[in-house]
């Protein structure tokens, strides 16, 4: 089985195309790390009075500056201390949107990341909607973590009065959240950017497995191997893990190529900034923009393997390999179509189900992870990001036997 | 040692390819005949095992093929009509690859690649792509994948198509030698590949064997029905729907030399002569089916 194996990859990996796929999937991991430092902008009043704007690596260096003042962990005295500058500049001004620019750049805009985590986090129970600041006491911002746990767990219980059992083991997660961290750097973007990374790599890996077993039935290949003592089930196998081997060889590549190169843009510190800081402060899932990362790469192998597997299922129920790759492809995209243009319970679940379902745009794991939703069947109901990676775990091996199990038992025609 | 078919027919939805065949296959060369779309390569793709039959059974010494499963195709080697390959491959690269296949060690699949290389002349060419070769080398590869297990079942479909006339030769030398205590079942159109090395010949037509026997046995069948005669050029069409014409022969500018068969001499001047295997094809297959094989 090992020297099939080792056979096995040493013909795929002499694929032309297998390197130039390879080959374009790391210089893309590069070029998108690069790009990310592309959405850095620092705006400010010249000595003219005029708005200017740095960017990419200049934008960088001198937000990382700014921000020092709030680095570290955010304590409930910066917390009050921010709300009591925000509120003191809009009675001066009367409104937030007239404070001169000149005003906002030097006063505001240096505590921005905190007053950002204070309207998520401090809404309306009710409606989700940010409470003004000015209702807020200097206490409220004292007792700010005390505050956003008691706001969460009623705005869990209005959105999902049915499931008492899912909301404790929401509200258990969140005991986890102590103060929050800040330190400037690696944030949304390169999580968006990384989640976009996933998707091209599911997608070539996607069109390299595609002919992995119909490739063989097209070009009468599969007439002559399938006669061999080794030749159907073994060999099935061997395909396989041939192709899931160089998927996540590929994958680990690129996202390790890709994490290391905006981690050392951004800096490693910035990788304990709390997730809570960079999506909804009324989140509970207790983790920093580091293992953020982790769990989004840690889901896009998972999708990658079950997209393997599902592909590889095509290519053995198919018989050309066009076939293959227009049915794959159109399982990578589903849960996005179906994200845009339908919703409801029974839509989210179909879409986290898929094998696909962790990859895509607004509907990836990413965003799963950022806005969590409780996704529920019937009395029973589950947090959104958790259903897609148990539904690859499962969906890996399911489809993987069942491609081998149709590979061994395909008939010539 | 013997392969038998026992009731094997092949339906798909609107076409019944191969239909009852009974066949009890034991040692020497077989040669299976038929005009292209007569059934053989359905056939032999029951035999292998890559095609399951509507109904019948196949058996190996008695055990059907199916419960055999890899110790069936372990004695197997097997040349397919159209051969697919893996175009990244080297000449040696594949072979190896279907000698771990085959289930060979490395030290039994060095040694027995080396052999087929030299013995089947593609030492020169074992480096280079397979998709680089020509058709008649391509074909050479394709033999030494089947003889790589040293089987005991050796089929080979249509094995000589791309070979020129020396390949072709050598290919019979080999398998001549090859055959002794083994089963070759070699199926073919070509008439002249198995005429001198098959012990016994089976002809296919519309999906039924329609002749069964040793080479010397089926000719004895034409004995009388062959004949050879001198005709004018201009009468030729006036022959040509009466008789199953296998031979012309222009002698000068007024006549040809035609050697047809017949059960009763239709040309004036006709004497009989010795017939062979492609007679008695040419016998079965009428006028119309040969004129379908050649697409006309």
């Amino acid at each position: 089985m090992r020297e099939l194996l080792i056979l096995e990859l040493r013909k795929v990996t002499t694929r032309r195309s297998t390197r130039i796929k390879g080959i374009a999937l790391i210089a893309m991991s590069v070029l998108m790390a690069v790009a990310v430092l592309g959405f850095e902008n620092y705006y400010y009043v010249d000595g003219n009075g005029n708005e200017s704007v740095l960017r990419g690596w200049d934008a960088l260096s001198k937000k990382r500056e700014l921000y020092r003042g709030i680095e570290g962990e955010l304590a409930s005295e910066a917390i009050r201390d921010a709300l009591l500058t925000s509120n003191q500049l809009t009675d001066a001004y009367g409104s937030l949107k007239d404070i001169p620019l000149p005003v906002y750049y030097s006063e505001l805009y240096p505590i921005e990341p905190v007053l950002k985590a204070m309207r998520t986090a401090i809404i309306d129970p009710n409606t989700g909607i940010a409470l003004p600041f000015n209702s807020w006491t200097a206490e409220d911002a004292q007792d700010f973590y005390t505050l956003r746990t008691d706001i969460l767990k009623r705005h869990l219980a209005i959105q999902y009065p049915d499931h008492p059992a899912n909301i404790a083991q929401a509200m258990r997660m969140n005991s986890r959240i102590g103060h929050f961290t800040y330190i400037y750097g690696f944030g949304s973007n390169a999580l968006d950017y990384l989640s976009l990374l996933l998707l091209l790599i599911v997608v070539i890996c996607t069109i390299a497995v595609s002919p992995i077993y119909s490739g063989d039935y097209q070009s009468g290949a599969d007439d002559i191997l399938r006669c061999t003592k080794r030749g159907r089930a073994k060999l099935g196998i061997a395909k396989l893990a041939a192709a899931h081997i160089l998927s996540l060889g590929l994958f680990a590549a690129c996202i390790s190529l890709y994490l290391a190169i905006t981690m050392a843009i951004f800096g490693f510190d910035s990788l304990k900034t709390s997730l809570q800081m960079v999506s909804s402060a009324i989140s509970f899932w207790p983790v920093s923009m580091g293992e953020a990362a982790a769990l989004v790469a840690f889901s896009g192998a998972l999708s990658l393997m079950a997209m393997v597997s599902f592909t590889a299922l095509l290519s053995s129920r198919l018989k050309n390999p066009a076939s293959t790759l227009a049915a794959a492809l159109c399982m990578c995209f589903l849960p996005v179509v179906l994200y845009v243009i339908a919703g409801g319970t029974t839509v989210d679940w179909v879409r986290l189900i898929l094998p696909s379902g962790g990859i895509g745009f607004q509907n990836s794991f990413l965003y799963e992870l950022m806005n969590t939703r409780l996704v529920a069947l019937g009395g029973l109901g589950a947090w959104s990001p958790c259903i897609n990676p148990v539904a690859c775990a499962i969906e890996i091996f399911a489809f993987g036997s069942l491609s081998v199990a149709a590979y061994a038992r395909h008939e010539a025609t | 040692m013997a392969l038998e078919l026992i009731d094997v027919s092949k339906r798909y939805r609107d076409k019944v390819a191969v239909d009852r065949v009974c066949l009890n296959i034991d040692s020497g060369i077989w040669g299976l005949l038929g005009a292209n779309g007569a059934g053989k390569t359905t056939l032999i793709r029951m035999a292998v095992g890559i095609l399951k039959p509507s109904s019948g059974r196949i058996r190996y010494d008695g055990i059907d093929i199916s419960t055999l499963g890899s110790a069936y195709r372990n004695l197997l080697g097997y040349l397919p009509q159209t051969f697919g390959f893996y175009p990244e491959f080297t000449v040696r690269a594949y072979l190896e690859y279907m000698s771990a296949l085959k289930g060979l060690s490395r030290t039994a699949a060095k040694g027995k690649i080396e052999a087929l290389l030299h013995e089947l002349q593609l030492e020169e060419v074992q480096g280079r792509h397979i998709r680089k070769l020509s058709g008649g080398v391509k074909r050479r590869v394709g033999m030494a994948q089947a003889l790589l297990n040293d089987p005991d079942i050796l089929i080979l479909d249509e094995p000589t198509s791309g070979l020129d006339p020396g390949e072709r030769i050598r290919l019979r030398q080999i398998l001549a030698e090859f055959a002794r205590h083994r089963i070759v079942l070699i199926s073919t159109h070509i008439v002249s590949d198995i005429e001198s090395i098959a012990n016994q010949n089976a002809i296919m037509k519309d999906g039924r064997i329609v002749a069964l026997g040793t080479t010397s046995a089926l000719i004895e069948k034409m004995d009388g029905k062959v004949w050879q005669a001198t005709c004018p050029i201009d009468q030729m069409a006036k022959y040509k729907s009466r008789v199953r014409i296998v031979n012309l022969h222009a002698k000068d500018d007024s006549t040809t030399a035609v050697r047809y068969v017949c059960s009763e001499a239709a040309i004036p001047g006709s004497s009989r002569v010795q017939p062979t295997l492609e007679d008695l094809y040419f016998w079965l297959f009428r006028e119309e089916d040969r004129a379908e094989e050649n697409g006309i």
